[in-house]
């Protein structure tokens, strides 16, 4: 007999009295009221429902053994991550110097390994402002060695703006189309940042250390909006579209909007020291180099309408280059502008106290002087 | 192992005294129980007294002591009562008619079902002369029609060993079956 044959006997004879194949519904219920008697239950007992406590009585009793494990474990585990949120969020208002700053500073590390690559520049823009706002609290407070602590924060938001030029390069690397959305968004901080740190710099009232480092951070800041600018436009030469076309005016219009706003300021200036070089014969020295300034606002504005004009050709790099040397003559130019008022102020203020000599011996002139308008220059 | 679900019912006898609970153990395991007994006892009647026997020893047993594998302790403790069975019979012998002659009759069935009987009793001696484990792999793959993956469960053993040792039952019965 084969092993088939032998399959097929027993699936013959398993339905057989002689194997129990009989067992009918009602002999089975039989057998457990048989059964049931033996052991003293109501064999005719409904059956229960169980609930969901009954469930959850049944693991509880399953973990039962591990559970004098685990709850020291569990307890751990939990004062660790309360305390960690609890010194997190305590962490979040303090400045260089605190104890729990460090606290801070890891909190934001972790933020930032879990953060997206594309997400990680406008990340660390965040904190660069972080940064600031930590400047802006020291000086608001009455701490000890504020000077290096207000450099610290400096040092931080540098080391967050290269962070955020780092990242923007990796995610170029990665996605170029990706990198013109992340470059925009990083831009638009930049610019944030740069008007935060300029304000700071104002109204620093530290030393000339935190001012030097403050400038630096603003060239870091300028170097940043650069990049992005860099960004924008290689992505626009390897792929380019109309998107990122548009992209790309927009930034441009913005950047021209802004150079425009500093010449004006720039323009008024120059014509209140040309009025007052004009008004004294002995600042006639100075016309030379009043003219000097105005020559270089016409050379501006006219490589300001090339730089436009060559943009809306389309050639974006060489537009935005033309920007960046504008904005360099414009930066020299106000030296000189500085340079001027410093000179002829004080050849003001030399000629009136030679005045109020003169007319401390002669009384009759003091009257004189005195009716006479103040031709100072305003800053 | 057995099933979560049998675990649970397991976890209600043993912490409530849980009726209903084994109640529903028994629906699921009277059958393979009774087949097991019946193939290991001589007649009807005594494979239902030895199953009654088997439940409550077993119902005692789960109440007192958490059990992983329900189905292994009740089959050890029928393989216990039949043996018990078999010692009594030794010490008091009860000479029973020829099964193939008067406790098979006829009964209405005719030749065919004479014949299927016959079968049937000749299989259950030579099952006798199997081991228990090999006896409760036939009846479980084939007269209930489990699945390799279910006996393995219930024997505490992969699909694939499982398998092989049905296979080594079934080889084993067809040299007693002298086929």
């Amino acid at each position: 007999m084969t092993e088939q044959e032998l399959t097929q006997l027993l699936s013959r004879v398993k339905d057989a009295p002689t194997f129990g194949g009989d067992f009918s519904p009602s002999e089975k219920k039989r057998l457990w009221e048989k059964t049931a008697a033996r052991l003293g239950f109501n064999a005719n007992e409904k059956q229960k429902s169980y609930t969901l406590v009954d469930y959850l009585s049944f693991l509880r009793e399953e973990t039962g053994m591990y559970m004098h494990q685990f709850v020291p474990v569990f307890s751990v585990i939990c004062f660790v991550l309360l305390g960690g949120w609890v010194a997190s969020v305590q962490a979040a208002t303090t400045v260089p110097g605190d104890v729990l700053y460090p606290v801070k500073l890891a909190t934001e590390r972790v933020q930032v390994s879990f953060a997206s690559q594309e997400d990680r520049p406008a990340l660390h823009a965040e904190f660069a402002q972080r940064r600031l706002d930590e400047v802006s609290e020291i000086q608001g407070s009455a701490r000890e060695g504020k000077t290096e602590l207000v450099r610290q924060a400096v040092e931080g938001f540098k080391k967050e703006i290269d962070n955020a030029r780092q990242d923007l390069v990796t995610v170029q690397g990665a996605d170029p189309k990706q990198a013109v959305e992340v470059a925009v968004n990083l831009n638009q901080k930049t610019d944030a940042l740069a008007a935060s740190l300029s304000q700071t710099a104002e109204a620093s009232q530290t030393g000339v250390e935190v001012k030097e480092a403050v400038v630096q951070a603003l060239e870091r800041v300028a170097e940043a909006s650069d990049q992005t600018i860099d960004t924008l436009v290689t992505t626009h030469e390897q792929q380019p579209e109309e998107e990122t076309a548009d992209q790309l005016k927009r930034e441009f219009q913005e950047e021209v909007k802004g150079l425009f706003g500093r010449a004006a300021m720039d323009v008024r200036r120059a014509q209140t020291i040309a009025a007052v070089v004009e008004s004294k014969t002995e600042l006639r020295e100075f016309q030379s180099g009043v003219e000097m300034i105005r020559q270089a606002f016409v050379d501006q504005d006219a490589a300001l309408t090339e730089a436009m004009n060559i943009v809306a050709a389309g050639g974006y790099r060489a537009g935005f280059d033309r920007l960046k040397q504008i904005q360099q003559k414009l930066l020299a130019t106000e030296t000189s502008l500085t340079t001027l008022e410093i000179e002829i102020t004080s050849l003001i203020s030399a000629s009136e106290n030679v005045t109020e000599v003169e007319s401390v011996e002669t009384p009759s002139m003091q009257s004189e002087e005195v009716d006479k308008p103040q031709q100072t220059i305003s800053f | 192992m057995s099933s979560i679900k049998e675990q649970f019912l397991l976890s209600r006898v043993r912490a409530f005294d849980d009726h209903a609970a084994f109640e529903r153990l028994y629906e699921i395991h009277i059958e393979s129980l009774r087949k097991y007994l019946i193939s290991r006892l001589p007649t009807r009647e005594e494979a239902e007294d030895a199953t009654v026997d088997t439940l409550e020893r077993t119902y005692q047993y789960i109440r007192r002591t958490k059990v992983d594998n329900f189905i292994a302790v009740l089959i050890t403790v029928a393989r216990n009562v039949s043996s018990e069975y078999y010692r009594a019979r030794a010490r008091n012998p009860v000479y029973l008619d020829d099964p193939l002659t008067s406790r098979h009759t006829d009964e209405g069935k005719g030749a065919r079902g004479m014949e299927a009987e016959t079968e049937a009793t000749l299989v259950k001696e030579a099952m006798a002369g199997l081991k228990e484990e090999e006896q409760i792999l036939i009846i479980m793959r084939h007269f209930e029609g489990r699945s390799f993956k279910d006996i393995g469960e219930r024997i505490g053993k992969s699909p694939d060993a499982a398998r092989l040792a049905t296979s080594r039952a079934l080889e084993q019965l067809r040299e007693l079956l002298h086929l």
